[in-house]
């Protein structure tokens, strides 16, 4: 294994710093002592072959399981086991990639939501301001001819923008952004890549997370591969794809 | 010593008595996914229908106990069909729908048959000691038939042909069927055996203590109890579970206070759902 | 990009002017001042019955906020109706407390029931926490039977104060009034609460939790809030009833299995997650009641009157309607409403807005006008 499993990285390291992160399942180890620092400004590639433990380790991060052992810092601070809401509220927001709209409402009522506060009495959205903030935001991610549809009026790559769109309402720091580009076609790929170079120009740190490199060569600064559960490479995205630990992580299964 | 070889012994039977009446609610919930609210009435037509076929039709004890068997499953399987398959994939739609009907089928009884108890048929009259208690035949009769029911349950889903389909779509329904199950169609058997087996609860609780139209309500938070505690869907954990709330509730109401028949189950299920929602045994109940 | 956008900016109270509402709610203030007048016209027994209409009105909108709202389904909301209605009951009878006094105590009480039910629906979730709120009210009977010395068992407690120090003969418009009252109050509020932005974090919680948390929103502090100001409103009905002619503090008027079911049906008939609509239904259901036990029809085989088995004809009614008209009652009205008056403003069909069957359509565009969206109808 050439990999370096950096012990005990500082919680200053990075934006957002995973250090010796263990997830289990009854007996099961879905990640496996992955230590991890997402610098500021920064696209990272968060790779994996399917079954490596990537949901695992977002999941932990954004709050909806804690990690078994290890910690996670977020901004410096110790955030391991904090919920799903307060990452949120932190400046960590994230995408689902099976793309979870709410079905009862339009895409710009989706993003509504996102830039509602978090109290209990507001009237906020009885002003036009939230209304219109959100009409921007859909703009922003290619949405503004779609606003007032229904999520299951929009094709696969609407779909992701709107995760997109509602990600961004909530004002993130951090935007970890799921598989994006499975199921797109090309010219999908390089638009939404466009718009999340965009969006790391205009100061937001991403992590990109999919199975394989296609779509994210030109788009990150630097990937991390796991295998079950474990770091194996780490490095410039042209590196990584010819490193031989990776290409044998891949041999007979996906496509790197 | 007495006390404790009599709630020993009381507590073994009781509890097989709970077995019965929880493991029709186990099967549909482990195979269908759903809580079967109406479970309760399937109780109440159990007991009512010997009555119908015994005291009010005048025939013979054995055909009663046929009919007993047989208008609880035709019940239950014309509500899966009129309604739970419709709303298969909506549990808290079902949960309604079969609260309403339950409660329809008790106002139904009730103002057909009166709310006073009525008399069911003994399986087995007279009584026996045992270890210095006085026990029922019938209720060793009821004893031994919930113990053959649970083997002949378990025979039937891992050796039979329609028992491993049961087990298949109570695993996934979409890899059921395409293996070729037909999912609806096993739904419906397990309805009607949930149905059956609900009868025979009820044949067995009316025979004890008499058959009224709320008979089922009691034996319904039963189920749950048991069911949860024993974790949701599997049977043998709901046979432990039966065994589990017998002895805390004979335990309840010999060593603390006889007012505390009935709520013994009902401050296991609150206390489990609230301290280890995924049971004792079973699948996860909380994500 | 439509017209609605530049309609957004007027101010929250603007809104709440008669003159710039939408033509339905005109209409809904009509009626209101309606109800306000029928006294009039009507004796005191009819007056009594729609009183207890207006309750269970309470009762509906009460369980819509939470289960039709956040989608957390109550199968026991007797068990507030019970702790408001005995509490109030309670120290009116052993302390001499003024109704007037006892009856926010009573729904107070209700609400830390509502927290204590609904702490559980932070780690329950779909059916076992309905499991939770069926045993409630079983568990909240069984307590007062164990200690029928304060409670009075099965039987409850009666002879409470009336409220206002009315007489239960003769004052039979001002029971109205009160319980009238009561329902436009209880309808006001839930209407600016749901039509706030805890309105849609609610209903967004019934569609999908985590996408609510990743939304930055706590689901688990609105689902409190929806089930405290549930329980809140629903012990205050029963805190109220108990001092009218139209209840009593007892289980069965109370928090009987039939009351709990009833509510549902009740909300489920007018329309679940709109409040008007459960307002509405809790009134047809006692309306419906009231002339069943009217009909002399006696059902043959059974041999028993249609007037006893009135629940059957309500769960009847529930199961064509959930076949016919999911939506409930309230949206099916609003929906033809709206094509007609489409009709009659020379415009095409309505359903140009992308596809949506109607039922969806009318859903969207009652969500919409509530949350202050459209100003007209269409």
């Amino acid at each position: 294994m050439s990999a370096e499993t950096a012990s005990a990285l500082d919680p200053d390291d990075g934006l957002l710093v995973l250090d010796g992160i263990v997830k289990q399942f009854g007996g099961l180890t879905a990640v496996d002592d992955l230590s991890i620092a997402v610098e500021e400004g920064e696209i990272l590639g968060f790779i994996g072959p399917n079954g490596a433990g990537k949901s695992t380790t977002f999941n932990c991060v954004t709050g909806r399981y804690p990690p078994t052992s290890g910690t996670v810092y977020y901004d410096g601070e110790d955030v391991t086991g904090t919920d799903a809401h307060r990452m949120v509220t932190k400046g960590l927001a994230r995408t689902f990639q099976e793309f979870r709209p709410l079905e009862d409402r339009s895409v710009r009522e989706n993003v509504e939501l996102a830039l509602t506060p978090d109290k209990l009495f507001s009237l906020q959205g009885l002003r036009g301001e939230t209304r219109q903030r959100a009409a921007a935001i859909c703009e922003r991610v290619g949405l503004g001819d779609r606003m007032e549809m229904l999520p299951d009026e929009l094709p696969h790559a609407g779909l992701l923008r709107l995760e997109l769109g509602r990600a961004l309402a909530t004002e993130p720091e951090l935007l970890l952004v799921d598989e994006p580009f499975a199921g797109l076609s090309g010219p999908e790929v390089e638009s939404i890549s466009n718009l999340l170079s965009d969006l790391r120009d205009e100061g937001l740190t991403l992590v990109v997370v999919d199975h394989n490199m296609r779509g994210l060569l030109s788009l990150i600064d630097r990937a991390i591969v796991i295998q079950f559960g474990a770091m194996i490479a780490e490095g410039a995205p042209e590196e990584i794809k010819q490193d031989p630990t990776v290409q044998e992580a891949y041999l007979g299964g996906d496509e790197l | 010593m007495a006390g404790i070889s009599q709630f020993v012994i009381q507590s073994t039977i009781r509890s097989g008595l709970y077995a019965l009446v929880a493991i029709g609610f186990t099967l549909i919930f482990g195979v269908g996914g759903v809580l079967n609210l109406a479970h309760g009435a399937s109780i109440v037509l159990g007991a009512y229908g010997v009555y119908l076929a015994t005291t009010v039709l005048g025939l013979t004890t054995g055909v009663g106990f046929v009919v007993g068997l047989l208008l609880p499953a035709a019940f239950s399987g014309l509500l899966y069909l009129g309604i739970i398959k419709r709303f298969d994939h909506e549990p808290i739609m079902v949960m309604i729908l079969t609260l309403v009907t339950s409660i329809a089928v008790e106002l139904l009884v009730l103002n057909t048959a009166g709310s006073q108890p009525v008399a069911i048929p003994q399986f087995v009259p007279g009584n026996v000691t045992l270890g210095g208690t006085n026990v029922q035949y019938n209720l060793l009769a009821v004893f031994v038939l919930s113990w053959l029911i649970i083997v002949g349950l378990f025979l039937f889903v891992n050796y039979t042909k329609t028992g491993k389909a049961i087990l298949a779509v109570s695993m996934s329904d979409k890899g059921a069927s395409l293996v070729g199950i037909d999912s609806d169609r096993i739904n419906l058997i397990t309805w009607i055996i949930a149905g059956v087996l609900a009868g025979i609860a009820g044949i067995a609780l009316g025979s004890q203590l008499g058959a009224t139209f709320s008979m089922g309500r009691t034996p319904l938070i039963l189920s749950f109890s048991i069911v949860v505690l024993g974790g949701i869907g599997s049977i043998r954990g709901s046979v432990v579970g039966a065994y589990i709330i017998g002895f805390i509730e004979v335990g309840f109401v010999q060593f603390i206070s006889n007012d505390l028949t009935g709520i013994a189950p009902l401050l296991v299920l609150v206390g489990v759902l609230l301290v280890k929602p995924e049971g004792l045994f079973g699948r996860e109940l909380a994500e | 990009m439509s017209d609605r956008s530049d309609r957004g900016d007027g101010q929250p109270l603007d809104r709440l002017n008669p003159m710039r509402l939408g033509l339905r709610h005109q209409l809904g203030l009509v009626g209101l001042v309606g109800l306000g007048t029928l006294p009039l016209v009507i004796d005191a027994t009819f007056a009594l019955t729609l009183a207890l209409a207006y309750f269970w009105g309470v009762y509906a909108m009460s369980w819509d906020v939470v289960s039709g709202y956040t989608g957390q389904i109550s199968f026991g909301h007797g068990v507030f109706f019970g702790v408001g209605g005995y509490t109030s009951a309670l120290l009116n009878l052993g302390y001499g407390i003024d109704p007037v006094f006892s009856i926010p105590v009573g729904a107070l009480l209700a609400a830390v029931a509502g927290l204590i039910i609904g702490v559980p629906a932070l780690r329950l979730r779909g059916p076992y926490l309905s499991l939770v709120t069926l045993v409630a009210p079983l568990i909240l009977v069984q307590v007062f039977i164990f200690r029928s010395d304060i409670f009075n068992g099965e039987q409850g407690l009666s002879s409470v104060d009336p409220l206002f120090g009315l007489s239960t003969f003769g004052n039979e418009t001002a029971f109205y009034y009160v319980a009238l009252g009561l329902f436009v109050g209880v309808l006001a509020l839930l209407l600016l609460i749901t039509r706030s932005d805890a309105g849609s974090v609610f209903t967004a919680i019934r569609e999908d939790e985590d996408a609510v948390a990743a939304a930055g929103l706590n689901p688990a502090k609105f689902k409190i809030m929806a089930f405290v100001l549930s329980a809140a409103i629903g012990g205050l009905a029963g805190a109220v009833i108990v001092h009218t002619p139209s209840g009593n503090a007892s289980p069965t008027t109370l928090m009987s299995v039939t009351v709990n079911v009833e509510v549902i049906i009740a909300a489920i008939l007018g329309g679940m997650g709109t409040i008007v609509g459960a307002g509405v239904g809790g009134i047809l259901l006692i309306l419906l009641r009231e002339q069943l036990s009217k009909v002399a029809w006696t059902v043959p085989i059974i041999d028993t009157p249609v007037s006893d088995i009135d629940f059957l004809v309500f769960a009847l009614i529930t199961l064509v309607l959930l076949y016919a008209l999911p939506g409930g009652i309230v949206r099916w009205v609003i929906e033809l409403g709206g094509q007609s008056v489409a009709k009659l403003r020379g415009r095409d069909d309505v359903a140009a807005d992308g596809g949506q069957t109607p039922l969806e359509q009318v859903y969207d565009s009652y969500a919409e006008w509530f949350s202050g969206g459209d100003d007209d109808e269409r």
